[in-house]
């Protein structure tokens, strides 16, 4: 298994999961946040959804840009990830070795902050997604939310059944 | 990159996670640990106690062949094995110490496999997996239940560490 089929497994692995959670949010609590210095409910989910854009520019054009843009509407931010995994998913599986070893540069401000090969820059990402969706997991119950199945079965999951 | 080489890599990934990881379950007081946000939550101590001993017990079963149902258990605090095992991080101290211990058994677990092994199934009740998978849960897991463990740090008016500073 290459590096890049081994990222596609846990990619198909963790979407259901990603959707799981993103959708167990409540939307009239989108402006919730846990602390002061904390990521707002929305701010989490817009970070979640712009790092795939993320992901497909550098995927696609070798490089991507970080850009301060408002999220959008909550139905609207899920639709977009769902269908931009879908798409990274689908990108990533017709990619060939030497573009996944490809260096890509990654911008933010006009400024490139870092430059690594294409597939380094997606795990860092998707490892960066769990501990944002952790982050998020730890939202759920304080919002008045059920957390869903993640890794297993959750605490709110099995006093359903 | 063989599979073994990429299981290497991993494991030194995880080291450094790993760091960032005990530099954030530094931050916490004694009292601290026994911090529940909501009822129905983990503390940080039964979150750091769970990230750890599953990456020790995953190991573990990834070695032996098998993962089951009363292994799984062991990680959970809420579970009488786990509540039991919960008692040793009575302080921040104990649970860094516990935390180091159970990953370097992890890390000795898994460096030490040959390419056989890595690819030897291991039965588990969720299916049988490749052993070197076994690493990959215990790492998105740990990756996920630290996340949950800075937004505890947040609630308790820490600044948690940087998530990236791999250099300190």
């Amino acid at each position: 298994m290459t590096l890049r089929e081994f990222y596609l497994q846990r990619r198909q692995a963790e979407f259901p999961v990603f959707m799981r959670v993103l959708k167990a949010i409540p939307k009239d609590q989108l402006n919730y946040k846990p602390a002061e210095r904390s990521p707002s409910t929305e701010q989490l989910l817009w970070t979640l959804t712009s790092e795939l854009r993320s992901c497909l520019d550098v995927v696609i054009e070798n490089r991507a840009e970080w850009k301060p843009v408002p999220p959008p509407p909550l139905d609207e931010m899920l639709e977009m990830f769902e269908r931009w995994s879908n798409e990274l998913t689908d990108r990533v599986s017709k990619m060939d070795e030497e573009g996944w070893n490809r260096t890509a540069q990654f911008y933010v401000n006009g400024k490139v902050v870092s430059e690594q090969p294409a597939g380094t820059f997606l795990f860092f990402i998707l490892f960066d997604a769990i501990h944002h969706r952790g982050q998020l997991a730890a939202y759920l119950r304080p919002m008045g939310a059920k957390v869903p199945a993640i890794y297993g079965p959750s605490a709110d999951e099995l006093s359903k059944s | 990159m063989n599979e073994k080489q990429r299981l290497l890599a991993q494991l030194d990934y995880l080291n450094m996670v790993h760091g960032v990881t005990l530099r954030a379950i530094g931050t916490l007081s004694n009292e601290e640990l026994d911090f529940r946000p909501r009822p129905g939550m983990r503390t940080p101590r039964e979150l750091i106690f769970h990230i750890y001993t599953q990456e020790k017990i995953l190991a573990e079963g990834a070695r032996q062949g098998r993962f089951d149902m009363e292994a799984a258990n062991r990680a959970n605090p809420e579970s009488e094995a786990g509540a039991a095992g919960l008692k040793e991080l009575a302080t921040v101290s104990d649970a860094r110490n516990y935390a180091a211990a159970c990953h370097q058994i992890a890390d000795d677990t898994f460096r030490v496999m040959s390419e056989e092994d890595i690819a030897r199934p291991v039965e588990s009740p969720f299916g049988s997996f490749p052993a070197s998978q076994y690493l990959t849960f215990a790492y998105d897991e740990h990756w996920h239940h630290r996340g949950q463990l800075y937004t505890y740090l947040r609630l308790l008016g820490k600044e948690p560490p940087n998530l990236y500073d791999y250099g300190s």
